[in-house]
C-alpha cells in the first residue's frame, strides 16, 4: 500500500507545476472579469467555474494521460507490480481527484456563502459541478477499462459546461430583465440530465464505435 | 511466498547463465482489429540470445511486442515467460527480470530523470545502482534534466535506462534505435552486444532498418501483414531462386532458398555457383517482396 500511496503522490507532483500554472490563469480571470463585470456573482461565478473547470481536467488528462503517449498506465503495466495494486491505485487516484474537486468546491461556497444571494446562481453552481464531475467519467471508465478512445469524447465533452457558461453569460449580459425564476431547481436538475444523457451518450457511442480498436492495454 | 519466488528466479537465473533455455513462447495468439489481424501460430526465444524483429510498417511488431510485454492481451492464445503462463498463473514478480522500451514511455513528464529513475528504482528488487550509473555515463545522459525537455533520442536513452538498470534476463525492445544519431546508435548496440555477453540473457529487438541487425543478431524473424513469414540465423547470406536437390534448406520458399554459410562451404564449387552472395537489407526486401508476390498472385 506504501508504494500506491507514493505513485499517487508522485503523479500529483508531476503536475504541481501546471497546476500552479492553471492558479495563475485563474487569478487573471478573476482580475479581468472584476473590471468588466459589474456583478459580484458573476466574477465569482467564473471563478468557481474556472477552478472547477481546469484542476479536474488537469489532474486527470495532463497527469495520467500526458500526450497520450507517456502515462502512467504504461508505468503501472511495466513495473513489478500486481494486478490488485494496480486496481487499487487506479481507483484510488479517481476517487482521490473526485474528494479533491468536492472539497475546492465547497470550501469556495463556505468561503463566499455571504455572496450567494441569488437562488438561481446557486443552482447554476450546482449544476456545473455535478455536470464537472460527469465529466470525469469517461476518465474513470479509461482508468478501470483502458479505452483510450475516452479521451475523444473528453475533448468534446470538456467544452459542454464551457458552452453553459457562454451561453448564460450572454444570456445574463443581453436580457437585464430575466426572470430568475426559469433558474430553479427543477430546471437545473432538467439541464443536469440533458446533460449527463449527452456526457454519457457520447461515453457509450464512442465505446462501441471503436469497441476493441485501440484497447492497446 | 516472496523467498520461494525468489529462489525460483535465482534457480533460473543460474540455469540461463548455463544452457541456452526458454525464455518466452507465444502460442496460437490472434489478436484483430477492424483492419489488421496478427495471427502468430508458434514463436519462442532463448536465453544468450538476440532476435532481431524486421517487417514493414504496420506489419504487427509492436502489436507482438505489446502482447509479449504484457500490455495488450491477445483475443486467444497463450503466452509463456519463464515457464510460466502470464494469463492463467500472472506473477508481477516477472517484470524484475524484464526490461521494456517501446515507442510509448511511461515517465513522469514533468519531473527530472533523477526524480524518475529514484521512483521507477524504487519498485525494483534488483535494481543495481552502479550499473545505473555506469549507464547514465556511458549514455551521456544529463540526469538534472526534466523528461518533457529531452530529444526523442534522449527519451530514448533513458528508457533505454531504465530497461537496463534492474539487469533483466529479457529485454523487449521496441524500436529502440528510432530517432537515435549514428554515434549513439553505434553505442546503443555495444551496450546491447556487451550486456547480451555478459549475461547471457534474451533480447527481442523490432526494427524496420535492416541495418540495425547486421552486427547484433543471432536471429531473424520476418513479420509482415501480421503473420511471421520466416525466420533464420544471421549468417544464412546465400540464396537461389534454382530448386536445389539434396541440400538441407534452413528457409524454403516457392520462389528461393537461402542457407547457412557452413552448408555453402561444404558445396562443390558447381552447386555454389548456384548460390548468390545476398546482403541482409537485400534478402530482407527480397523476403518481404516475395512474399507479397506470392499471396497476391
Amino acid at each position: 500500500m506504501k508504494d500506491i500511496i507514493k505513485l499517487i503522490w508522485i503523479t500529483f507532483e508531476n503536475q504541481m507545476k501546471s497546476l500552479i500554472l492553471n492558479f495563475a490563469i485563474i487569478v487573471f480571470f478573476i482580475i479581468y472579469f472584476k473590471s468588466s463585470m459589474k456583478s459580484t456573482e458573476m466574477f465569482i461565478f467564473s471563478m468557481f467555474f474556472m477552478i472547477l473547470f481546469i484542476i479536474p481536467y488537469n489532474l486527470v488528462s495532463r497527469m495520467v494521460f500526458y500526450e497520450d503517449k507517456n502515462n502512467i498506465l504504461l508505468l503501472l503495466k511495466i513495473l513489478p507490480l500486481s494486478k490488485k495494486k494496480i486496481s487499487i491505485f487506479r481507483i484510488s487516484y479517481v476517487l482521490s481527484i473526485y474528494i479533491i474537486v468536492t472539497l475546492l468546491f465547497a470550501v469556495g461556497i463556505l468561503l463566499f456563502r455571504d455572496v450567494f444571494t441569488n437562488s438561481y446562481l446557486i443552482n447554476l453552481m450546482i449544476l456545473i459541478f455535478i455536470d464537472i464531475l460527469t465529466l470525469l467519467l469517461p476518465f474513470v471508465i479509461l482508468l478501470l477499462t483502458e479505452y483510450f478512445e475516452i479521451m475523444t469524447v473528453m475533448q468534446i465533452a470538456r467544452f459542454i459546461p464551457l458552452v453553459l457558461f457562454v451561453i448564460i453569460f450572454i444570456f445574463n449580459k443581453l436580457i437585464k430583465n430575466v426572470n430568475p425564476e426559469i433558474f430553479n431547481v427543477s430546471n437545473a436538475v432538467l439541464l443536469f440530465a440533458i446533460f449527463f444523457i449527452v456526457d454519457i451518450g457520447l461515453v457509450f457511442w464512442i465505446h462501441f464505435k471503436f469497441i476493441n480498436r485501440r484497447k492497446w492495454y | 511466498m516472496s523467498s520461494y519466488k525468489n529462489k525460483y528466479f535465482l534457480l533460473a537465473k543460474i540455469h540461463n547463465k548455463f544452457y541456452n533455455s526458454l525464455m518466452w513462447k507465444l502460442r496460437n495468439i490472434i489478436k484483430k482489429y477492424p483492419d489488421f489481424i496478427l495471427n502468430i501460430e508458434n514463436l519462442s526465444g532463448y536465453s544468450n540470445e538476440i532476435i532481431g524483429f524486421i517487417g514493414p510498417n504496420g506489419a504487427g511488431k509492436t502489436t507482438t511486442i505489446n502482447i509479449l510485454s504484457g500490455l495488450l492481451k491477445p483475443d486467444s492464445g497463450e503466452i509463456e515467460i519463464f515457464g510460466k503462463q502470464t494469463e492463467s498463473d500472472f506473477d508481477a514478480n516477472i517484470y524484475n527480470n524484464i526490461g521494456y522500451v517501446g515507442e510509448k514511455h511511461g515517465f513522469f513528464y514533468e519531473l527530472t530523470i533523477k526524480k524518475n529513475l529514484d521512483i521507477i528504482s524504487s519498485f525494483y528488487n534488483n535494481w543495481d545502482k552502479y550499473f545505473e550509473k555506469t549507464l547514465i555515463q556511458e549514455l551521456n545522459i544529463d540526469v538534472n534534466k526534466k523528461i518533457k525537455d529531452l530529444s526523442k533520442g534522449n527519451l530514448m536513452k533513458v528508457a533505454l535506462l531504465c530497461a537496463l538498470s534492474h539487469k533483466p534476463d529479457f529485454l523487449i525492445l521496441d524500436e529502440p534505435t528510432s530517432g537515435l544519431d549514428p554515434l549513439i546508435r553505434d553505442k546503443v548496440m555495444k551496450i546491447l552486444i556487451d550486456y547480451k555477453n555478459s549475461k547471457k540473457c534474451h533480447i527481442f529487438f523490432s526494427s524496420h532498418i535492416i541495418e540495425d541487425f547486421e552486427d547484433i543478431a543471432d536471429r531473424l524473424i520476418f513479420i509482415n501483414e501480421g503473420k511471421i513469414i520466416t525466420q533464420f540465423d544471421k549468417n544464412e547470406y546465400y540464396y537461389t531462386e534454382n530448386k536445389i536437390e539434396n541440400i538441407k534448406t534452413i528457409f524454403e520458399s516457392k520462389t528461393f532458398y537461402v542457407i547457412t554459410k557452413d552448408i555453402f562451404n561444404s558445396l562443390s564449387e558447381e552447386k555454389k555457383s548456384l548460390f548468390s552472395s545476398i546482403s541482409l537489407k537485400k534478402l530482407a526486401v527480397k523476403i518481404l517482396k516475395d512474399f507479397e508476390i506470392e499471396r497476391y498472385n
